[in-house]
């Protein structure tokens, strides 16, 4: 009984990052139709902003976090702007490019702070039992925070003007354009706040996880493969796909902890399963054609 | 005139898609463009809204091509050519696409907010809406509907109603009888001559010269990329040449 509690307390945890990332992946492949490899890679530099913030300026990890959300947005409109706006329309060099920011940011880390584990403090200690398990109180405010940002941006994207206009920008940038939506300036601000997204899950996971330059790379291989399993391009799809691959993950290191490194695999195979049976996953929508 | 285009060429790659077109229409016309598959009628109200330099501004950056364009476009005296096509709206000019192109996901209302979405004045986007509610009352029963799930007549309505909540000046139309049944395509032409009775001036891009025509002021007839035949609807409809353009390549309207 307690086992299925760790389960459930570590998949929605899980479940919620990866939505979180998925989702923020998708809106920019959707808007600015720009695979961003680099996606994971911005939230692990916010979690190093964090770590640079608390451990060496003294920051509380409040602001830390606030101001890594932050520099993750400008540094999303930033690279949008200066790197991936000139190659946008050409695929292979957006695929090339994003994955050369993401080796660049990773270099970065392990020069500035070498590749040694490193751990940031938890916003709030204590726990809480529930049916005899040990909730550690940072667990739950990370899945609530996450849970809320999720809830604003649902009510961004279908309650306010901007949200009208990545929708439809999304579905058909040409007649978005023709109704008076700057669709480039549109692109821009997609990825800053999908790479604000990213930022703030890297910022509330962190104190979760271990840090160190890699950290982006499993997330990023999880990210994609909820991305394909929930349908390219459905937002639904990737809520639900992140929660079933994040119960892959936990229920595969609670039911055998000595098998814990094939959780990856065993949430890809799952990932193929589904494809092989609907290959358009699980919310599957079609694309519309340009012209 | 209002709206004046003089010696626009088009090319995408090597292809010369307009070939020195210069047209026009004037306050509160009908105008329709007309002329067989392929002539470039589509690709002229492309270029008109800005749309065609937008895509040359994509294909700079791609490997896929390149357009170049010439000529002049006017409207309202102001140069326009320049201008992005994003700003193009604002200044009263708005295109209800080939094939409708709805946002397909988005609801009815949705769809009709975009086309609001340089409006800032909430009590202005409510007026623009009853009125196209008014003009088309299926889109109101249908307001929270998908609009990929409308039927073809209905999508259209749905092209025509987005456009007008920009309270354009000029309504630039392609082909919004494709497809359709002749009772749905008397409802939107008899919408057509609503607003041009209202001031608006309109310009109407169709295969079907005889419907086209029969409903315009004037008319051009473009064939590969040229303006062959001008004048009156009248005249148009009554020239032997513009019957044997038409009753050549393509005979009658889709069944
Ligand atoms: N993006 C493009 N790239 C290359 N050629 C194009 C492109 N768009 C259109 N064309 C070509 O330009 C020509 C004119 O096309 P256009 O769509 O403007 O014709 P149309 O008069 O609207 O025809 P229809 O009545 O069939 O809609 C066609 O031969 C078409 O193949
Ligand atoms: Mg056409």
């Amino acid at each position: 009984m307690s086992m299925v509690l760790d389960i459930v307390v570590m998949g929605l945890i899980k479940g919620s990052i990866y939505a979180l990332l998925a989702i923020s992946f998708s809106l920019i492949f959707g808007v600015a139709r720009i695979v961003n490899i680099a996606h994971t890679a911005f939230y692990m530099v916010a979690a190093y902003c964090i770590y640079t913030a608390t451990h060496y300026l003294g920051w509380h990890p409040v602001p830390a976090m606030l101001i890594a959300i932050v520099i993750s947005i400008l540094l999303g409109m930033i690279t949008y702007k200066l790197v991936l706006n000139p190659i946008r329309e050409h695929e292979g060099a957006v695929l090339i490019a994003t994955m050369a920011i993401a080796m660049i940011f990773q270099e970065i880390m392990t020069l500035a702070f070498t590749g040694t584990y490193l751990s940031v403090p938890n916003l709030i200690d204590g726990f809480i039992e529930i049916l005899g398990v040990k909730v550690f109180n940072q667990q739950l405010l990370t899945l609530g925070s996450a849970v809320v940002v999720m809830v604003l941006l649902v009510l961004f994207l279908f309650k306010t003007k901007l949200g009208l206009a990545l929708r439809s920008t999304a579905q058909d940038r040409e007649v978005a354009n023709l109704m008076g939506i700057n669709e480039s300036k549109v692109a821009m601000i997609t990825m800053g706040i999908a790479i604000g997204l990213a930022g703030f899950a890297g910022a509330i996971v962190v104190p979760l996880e271990i840090l160190e330059p890699h950290m982006w790379t499993t997330p990023l291989v999880m990210m994609m493969a909820v991305v394909v399993l929930g349908g390219l391009g459905s937002l639904k799809g990737s809520f639900v796909a992140a929660y079933i691959m994040g119960f892959t993950e936990a229920s595969v290191v609670f039911l055998s902890p000595q098998g814990a490194f094939l959780k990856v695999s065993v949430a890809l195979l799952i990932m193929i399963i589904v494809l092989l049976i609907r290959p358009e996953g699980l919310f599957g929508v079609y694309f519309e054609e340009e012209r | 005139m209002l709206l004046e285009v003089s010696n626009v060429s088009v090319w995408y790659d090597k292809a010369m898609l307009i070939n020195n077109v210069s047209m026009g229409v004037d306050q509160g016309e009908l105008v329709s463009l007309v002329g067989p598959n392929g002539a470039g009628k589509s690709t002229l109200l492309r270029t008109i809204t800005g749309l065609v330099a937008w895509e040359k501004e994509l294909k700079k950056r791609s490997t896929h091509g390149e357009i170049k364009l010439e000529g002049q476009i006017t409207f309202d005296g102001e140069r326009i050519d320049k201008v992005p096509a994003h700003e193009i709206v604002r200044r009263g000019l708005i295109l209800a696409p080939e094939r409708r192109r709805p946002f397909k996901e988005m609801t009815v209302i949705d769809n009709l907010m975009v086309g609001a979405y340089l409006i800032r004045d909430k009590a202005n986007i409510e007026e623009n809406l009853e009125k196209v509610y008014q003009l088309f009352p299926v889109l109101k029963e249908r307001s929270h509907q998908v609009s990929g799930t409308l039927s073809g007549g209905e999508q259209q309505m749905l092209a025509v109603g987005r456009a007008l909540m920009s309270r354009p000046t000029v309504l630039l139309l392609d082909e919004p009888s494709l497809g359709l049944a002749p009772r749905v395509i008397a409802a939107i032409f008899g919408v057509l001559d609503e607003l041009r009775h209202e001031g608006l001036s309109i310009l109407l891009v169709e295969q079907d010269a005889a419907v086209a025509l029969r409903h315009a002021d004037r008319g051009y007839v473009m064939r590969t990329g040229r303006v062959v035949r001008a004048g009156t609807a009248g005249e148009l409809l009554a020239d032997d040449g513009v019957r044997e353009i038409y009753l050549g390549p393509r005979h009658g309207s889709e069944g």
